[in-house]
């Protein structure tokens, strides 16, 4: 599986929950930009933990070849 | 002088939990909370308090309620679940405590359903037969903050590689860290394997590689009824899950098959998705190879499975998240009106052979949760959790925490220090960071993806013969010798690649125990044997490795001291 793992960075707050509800390392915390990137997208599984955990919800994490949510 | 701490951090503790879920935790809570002056170390690859199957699949548990039949519920899975092969006095002890263990986990905090009157609510959730009981998806972070509170240390993404020993006795493990490859030795006099089991069912619930279950092999632990572990399911063919569908496929005569195959436990008002019984597997195979077996969309409603109206379950979290993942049906293609179905399979394995207070075959050395899922043979000859119950694995996990934990504390305070030899330790660190050191060969994704396409086609898995799986065997061997050839980026990718080492070494102990059951019993369906043979093997088969090689041997289930007998 493999995903394409969105950030909304205005909003996200920078407190890393993603970071630790990634239950498989994908996504990472980048300690120059105080921000969280995904990391290793190939290696998703799409349980949309991430998505679900933040605060902010300014995660949207799609399929690798989907590019936006249909309408 | 040579000294551990130039290899890496050194960390001391009495009891050592590796796996932070729901298994892990009521294990390290209990060892500290029955023994304040030890020391307990949980830790995992993940984020300890996000980590495991319960903050996704889980917050539905396997309860024996006091309205329950305990005598009808052993007798019913003897006879019908566990075919036999069960530790009967195992399950009953289980089946004993499940209600008294969903109350403990109350008192610790979690927000497990209670009634107007604030009893523990029970009901018949998918069977006549036994009960389930409920709790959010939030449990493992609540079982965290109590950890925390009774003075459980915790390490976060550290990946638990390979067990120390001294002489026969586990005194501990290494590891790394996933984030910054940093080496871990950590001595413990008692060490809890909590990891999970391989687990192919659903990667995103299920980050499992049978990482504990290799150690504990390569250790030299005793695996048992590891031939029963991959799970057999229908499915949309070519991929894709429609809720209940086991219960409304139907041949091209019309027939459906749970009717003509399971009869008796519709009968028995056992809605379980998990329940289907080896007959009704293999008659869809069967029928299968004559013409297409198809799901009636119009009968898949909620009249089969599903919370009864008087269970009010309230699990908001629970809601959210399945709400949520509802949305990726978004990007699949929609089920045409009368879909193909097939019979998919599962690799699984969680062998590791545990007594009554979850220890191993090794001194030191405890395995509870989905790791002994069947080599405690509390279920007998079983899938992998669900094991033919759902709501299972979760009880599962949480009774040999509770008996564990206290165990390994008491056994803490017998067990001198751990001598822990550097030239072992260096080596093991040699080996495990290897992949580093390439810069080309085997990527661990290809691995991983090569031993799913060996095991995943139903004749391979599912439908077995002698020689298919002498050649099925032959080529898991030959990618567990490929991965020497592993390589890594970085420490990431090293976690991959213990991954893919754990699956090769978790699926040779399948096959190995499967080619020497020449019997058909439960979902471990042979064609050159199609008929179960209690007269030659109500035995387990124990897999183990000594100086390397794979040795294997038999046990009589001690089926005359039991009650249920065939």
């Amino acid at each position: 599986m493999a995903a394409n793992i969105k950030f909304d960075l205005d909003l996200c707050s920078s407190c890393k929950t993603c970071v630790d509800a990634c239950f498989i390392d994908v996504i990472r915390w980048d300690d120059k930009k105080e921000q969280p990137f995904a990391a290793y997208p190939e290696d998703c599984v799409l349980c949309l933990g991430c998505e679900e955990a933040c605060p902010a919800q300014c995660i949207e994490v799609l399929p690798a070849a989907v590019s936006a949510a249909p309408q | 002088m040579t000294k551990l701490e130039d290899l890496g951090e050194v960390i001391s503790t009495d009891v050592l939990v590796a796996g932070s879920g729901i298994a892990g935790f009521p294990a390290a809570i209990k060892a500290k909370e029955t023994s304040p002056e030890k020391d307990v170390l949980i830790v995992d690859k993940a984020t300890v308090g996000w980590a495991g199957l319960a903050p996704k699949g889980g917050g539905v548990f396997w309860c024996i309620a006091p309205e329950d039949d305990l005598d009808k519920f052993v007798e019913y899975h003897v006879k019908n679940i566990g075919y036999y092969l069960n530790d009967q006095e195992l399950l009953y002890l289980n089946a004993k405590e499940t209600y008294g263990a969903a109350q403990q986990l109350a008192e610790w905090g979690v927000k497990v359903q209670r009634d107007a009157q604030g009893k523990l609510l029970t009901g018949h959730l998918l069977s006549s037969r036994w009960s389930h009981a409920g709790a959010d998806l939030d449990m493992i972070s609540l079982l965290s903050a109590r950890a925390r509170k009774s003075g459980v240390k915790l390490l976060s993404k550290v990946q638990i590689v390979e067990l120390l020993k001294e002489g026969n006795r586990i005194v501990g493990a290494v590891g790394f860290n996933v984030i910054d490859g940093r080496f871990y030795i950590i001595k413990a006099k008692s060490t809890i394997l909590a990891t999970g089991g391989l687990n192919r069912t659903a990667a995103m619930f299920t980050p499992h590689y049978g990482e504990g279950v290799a150690a504990a092999y390569q250790a030299g632990a005793e695996m048992r009824n590891a031939e029963f572990g991959f799970l057999i399911h229908p499915r949309v063919k070519g991929g894709g899950n429609i809720p209940n569908l086991a219960f409304n496929i139907h041949n091209a005569a019309g027939e459906y098959m749970a009717e003509k195959y399971m009869p008796e436990v519709l009968k028995e008002e056992i809605y379980d998705t998990a329940i289907l019984t080896p007959a009704f597997v293999v008659g869809v195979f069967n029928e299968m190879r004559e013409g297409p077996i198809r799901v009636d969309m119009s009968r898949t409603g909620p009249e089969r499975g599903g919370p009864p109206p008087e269970l009010n379950w309230n699990r908001p979290k629970q809601t959210s998240y399945f709400t949520r993942l509802r949305k990726l049906s978004k990007y699949s293609r929609p089920a045409p009106p009368n879909p193909e179905a097939e019979i998919g399979l599962a690799a699984g394995c969680s062998p590791i052979r545990v007594d009554h207070e979850m220890k191993t075959s090794l001194e030191g050395l405890w395995a509870i949760g989905d790791t002994s899922y069947n080599g405690s043979a509390w279920g007998g000859a079983v899938c992998m959790a669900p094991g033919r119950m759902r709501g299972s694995p979760l009880m599962i996990g949480l009774l040999g925490g509770l008996r564990s934990g206290p165990a390994a504390a008491r056994a803490a305070s017998q067990a001198g220090s751990p001598q822990i030899n550097y030239d072992e330790v260096k080596r093991l660190k040699d080996e495990m960071f290897a992949p580093l050191q390439s810069s080309q060969g085997l990527l661990p994704q290809d691995a991983i993806q090569e031993l799913d396409g060996i095991v995943s086609p139903v004749e391979n898995g599912f439908s077995r013969t002698k020689d298919r799986m002498e050649k099925v065997l032959s080529r898991i061997q030959g990618v567990r010798q490929k991965c020497s050839q592993l390589y890594a980026k970085d420490s990431h990718g090293l976690m991959k690649c213990n991954e893919a080492k754990s699956m090769a070494v978790c699926l040779e102990i399948v096959f190995n125990a499967a080619l020497a059951r020449t019997e058909s019993r439960a979902y471990h369906y042979r064609e050159d044997y199609p008929e179960r043979d209690d007269k030659n093997w109500l035995k387990w088969i124990i897999v183990k490795q000594e100086a390397g090689k794979t040795v294997l041997s038999t046990e009589p289930v001690p089926i005359d001291k039991y009650k249920f007998k065939p």
